[in-house]
């Protein structure tokens, strides 16, 4: 029987060639290897979805049931390896869509490195790749939608994050207080991820996460010191994408949200209990909601625009890793 | 004055400075654990720290006066901005200007202009037929033998999406002002055998009776091979006027529900208390898990907390007139409770576990869920079904030629409007268009 870390690991693979080769595009400009890379990441997002099926029957067993129509209540997500690699999953598959409405392959370089990465870190943080059984509280008819369509949410979020970072590397006018923001908040966005890993070394933990901070920014001064920004869709395209995943990530946060809130009312007894995590979901989705308001009354524009997707994303990343690794609560299981 | 306040509650401004000012405050209350004990409070923050904490309210951000006050200023904004917008848009929507007179093209989003041989009343019927197989709702908006106008309109709801939305912000809201009002969230410990029908409060006091009792007839604890726990199951029974009327087992996720009341598996312990009690001559002997009140008279609960194995003493609750008084007593010694004729005796403590329910009445739970689908289908139709609108003047031209200007807007997405302006185009292209289509674009 084929297990499922083993397919997991396959896809990683093919998502590492895949992001080989979109490289190559960007910089030769040669159809066969984007051509290549974009089937590299199909590859590998069949395999990874194949992976959940495998690991969907695993959990099954170890939950001791043979009922196939209650799948649904096994759904692989529920530790934060599986939640991890639905995460960079959704991400590329998002990605892959992307690509496909806009005929445009100059992201696959940037959104697939930072999936993979996602999906590596379960390796590097040491999270259980272990199928475990489910605690009674995890029992649910709503785990599956209420997971699928907030990690939608989270990967749209992902997805507008990157573009607003590759729009500053794009703009003639960025300045060193812009770089310096970039660099913040990424720090910031590694800061979450690899705090659990080095809890008990404060010094490793800040010079690792500012080297990796550091490393991205010098990876996006390169590619526009060198001009490699050009094959990027135009400024005002960049915009659109961004504004359009934010009103993606909103719609499928706020089904995440609200099927949540239906789950709680089935485990807890009420449909809202101020958990840190239900109240950062719920901060998110304010910024996010006072976000579109901006754009629609003043047209927000330009690198304004690009902050608040930042900063939007940002209360995503701390909703789904800070609040489980740094505030107990409800959620606490999925450490 | 009023003017003044309404165009204060009006502006879209307003919103994005209260949204971010909700979301600001939020964190507070995850940062300072919420609604604990003033001892916990005391012992971490000190007493300064805590007097200010209190003061505004951050130990229960959630229910205190400001963060309520946001919520209506929110909801405020929301009615008068929507009051103010929906006749414009309303007019914009159900009142369009049909025609398109020469030069108006110019403020469409998408355009063509393309000479055509043909005769005018053709051209007129093919885009007709192919505007309504696209799901156009057209009509002929100007006909005179020269020159013909279209005017064709698609989804025009989508322009209200952003209104459904609010309104489902607003009925959610409402349920959940609701819940807070009329909902309660309390806990019953039950251990095999017993039953009650006092619905305690983790904090303080209060204690709600209800009119029927629950019954626990067995408490199981399914492990996995691992040792980790699999599932809770309480076989629970209704007892109304003495008789069972509906019995089920309930697992975490899994409810009982009764008139309106929702039973739920939240937690288990160990420790039941037995007692005697003498009223007059009558002697009575129940089980009572700790935790659980039991009711002696009016306004009168006792619940036993604690053993305390090393020196016999048992700790207690005494509920009276809605005054918490804790205490400490001696098995086998009678105890006469205040204000009535009844003396009880604690005569044995059985380490047998007990079930620990959740028990909820929330009327708001449906407002809630009707508001939250609301909600989901304006985003809907907010953000994915584009209006679309398709303008076209035919115009009778030299030598049996036709002109043909088509355009179009839409409020989001140009390329499926562009998509289906082809559609048309193509159409009329391949009809009346003998030689090589000739188009000059202006864009």
């Amino acid at each position: 029987m084929i297990n499922s870390v083993t397919l997991f690991n396959a896809g990683m693979v093919a998502f590492f060639l895949a992001f080989l080769f979109y490289t190559i595009h960007t910089f030769s400009k040669s159809s066969w290897s984007g051509k290549l890379g974009t089937y590299l990441a199909w590859f590998g997002v069949i395999v990874q979805g194949a992976a959940f099926i495998v690991r969907g029957v695993e959990k099954a067993k170890v939950n001791m049931v043979s009922d196939w129509t209650a799948f649904y209540k096994y759904a692989p997500f529920t530790n934060m390896y599986e939640s991890l690699m639905l995460f960079g999953w959704t991400a590329i598959l998002l990605y892959l869509l992307f690509e496909w409405k806009y005929r445009n392959k100059a992201f696959g370089m940037f959104v697939v490195p930072l999936a993979l990465m996602g999906e590596l870190s379960t390796q590097i943080l040491g999270f259980n790749p272990e199928a475990q059984p489910l605690v009674p509280a995890l029992q649910s008819n709503w785990l599956l939608f209420h997971v699928v369509t907030t990690f939608i949410g989270y990967a749209a979020a992902a997805v507008s994050a990157g573009i607003a970072y590759a729009y500053f590397a794009k703009r003639d006018d960025t300045t060193g207080k812009d770089w310096m923001v970039i660099f913040i908040t990424t720090w910031f966005i590694f800061f979450f991820i690899i705090y659990s890993a080095y809890r008990e070394n404060v010094f490793l933990f800040l010079g690792v996460s500012s080297v990796v901070a550091a490393t991205f920014c010098g990876f996006l001064f390169i590619l526009k010191r060198y001009g490699i920004t050009r094959i990027f869709p135009s400024i005002e395209a960049m915009e659109q994408i961004m504004y359009q995943s934010v009103a993606v990530g909103f719609v499928f946060l706020t089904i995440g949200i609200i099927l949540g809130a239906v789950w709680a009312k089935y485990a807890w007894g009420g449909y809202w209990s101020w958990d840190p995590k239900e109240t950062w979901s719920l901060i998110t989705w304010l910024v996010y909601a006072a976000y579109l308001h901006a754009r629609y009354i003043k047209g927000l524009s330009g690198k304004p625009l690009a902050y608040f997707t930042i900063i939007g994303f940002l209360s995503v990343i701390f909703t789904y890793y800070g609040v489980n690794l740094i505030i107990p609560g409800l959620h606490s299981y999925a450490q | 004055m009023l003017k003044k306040i309404y165009d204060f509650f009006s502006s879209v401004k307003l919103a994005i400075i209260l949204l971010l000012t909700l979301a600001v405050t939020s964190i507070i209350g995850t940062i300072i654990e919420q609604q604990q004990d003033p001892d916990k409070y005391l012992r971490e923050y000190g007493e300064t720290t805590y007097k200010i904490f209190k003061f505004l309210g951050f130990t229960d951000v959630y229910h205190s006066w400001w963060y309520i006050l946001l919520l209506i200023l929110l909801a405020i904004n929301l009615i008068v901005c929507s009051v103010k917008r929906l006749p414009k848009i309303w007019r914009v929507a159900k009142e369009p200007r049909k025609t398109l007179p020469e030069g108006y093209e110019k403020t469409l989003k998408v355009v063509h202009r393309i000479t055509l041989v043909g005769d005018v009343e053709d051209v007129k019927d093919s885009i007709l037929n192919t505007l309504k197989k696209i799901r156009y709702k057209s009509e002929v908006s100007k006909e005179e033998t020269e020159e013909v106008h279209i005017f064709a309109d698609k989804n025009v709801f989508a322009r209200f999406g952003v209104y459904i939305v609010h309104f489902g912000v607003l009925i959610v809201l409402i349920g959940g002002l609701i819940t807070a009002i009329f909902g309660y969230r309390g806990y019953m410990n039950l251990s095999e055998g017993t039953s009650s029908n006092l619905v305690g409060f983790f904090s303080g006091p209060k204690i709600i009776e209800l009119p029927f009792y629950i019954k626990c007839n067995k408490f199981t604890i399914d492990f996995y091979p691992s040792g980790m726990p699999k599932a809770y199951i309480s076989d629970l029974s209704v007892i109304e006027n003495g008789k069972e009327v509906y019995r089920k087992e309930i697992k975490v996720n899994d409810p009982l529900k009764y008139k309106g009341v929702y039973f739920y598996q939240a937690s288990y312990g160990r420790g039941e208390a037995i007692l005697q009690i003498k009223k007059g001559n009558r002697t009575e002997t129940v089980g009572l898990a700790f935790g659980q009140p039991i009711k002696f008279g009016k306004d009168t609960y006792l619940r036993i907390i604690s053993l305390d194995g090393k020196t016999m003493s048992i700790g207690i609750e005494f509920i009276q007139n809605k005054k918490i008084e804790e205490g400490i007593i001696k098995p086998f010694m009678f105890y006469k409770v205040p204000g009535t004729d009844i003396a009880f005796s604690v005569v044995d403590v059985k380490p047998v576990f007990y079930t620990g329910l959740q028990v909820a009445k929330d009327p708001g739970t449906w407002i809630v869920w009707v508001g939250s689908t609301i909600l989901i289908l304006g985003l809907i139709v907010a953000f994915f079904i584009p209006h679309r609108r398709v303008w076209a003047r035919i115009k009778k031209g030299k030598e049996g030629k036709v002109t043909l200007v088509i355009g179009g807007i839409t409020n989001k997405g140009t390329e499926g409007l562009a998509k289906e302006l082809e559609e048309v185009l193509g159409v009329v292209k391949s009809s009346y268009c003998p030689n090589t289509p000739k188009e000059e674009r202006n864009d």
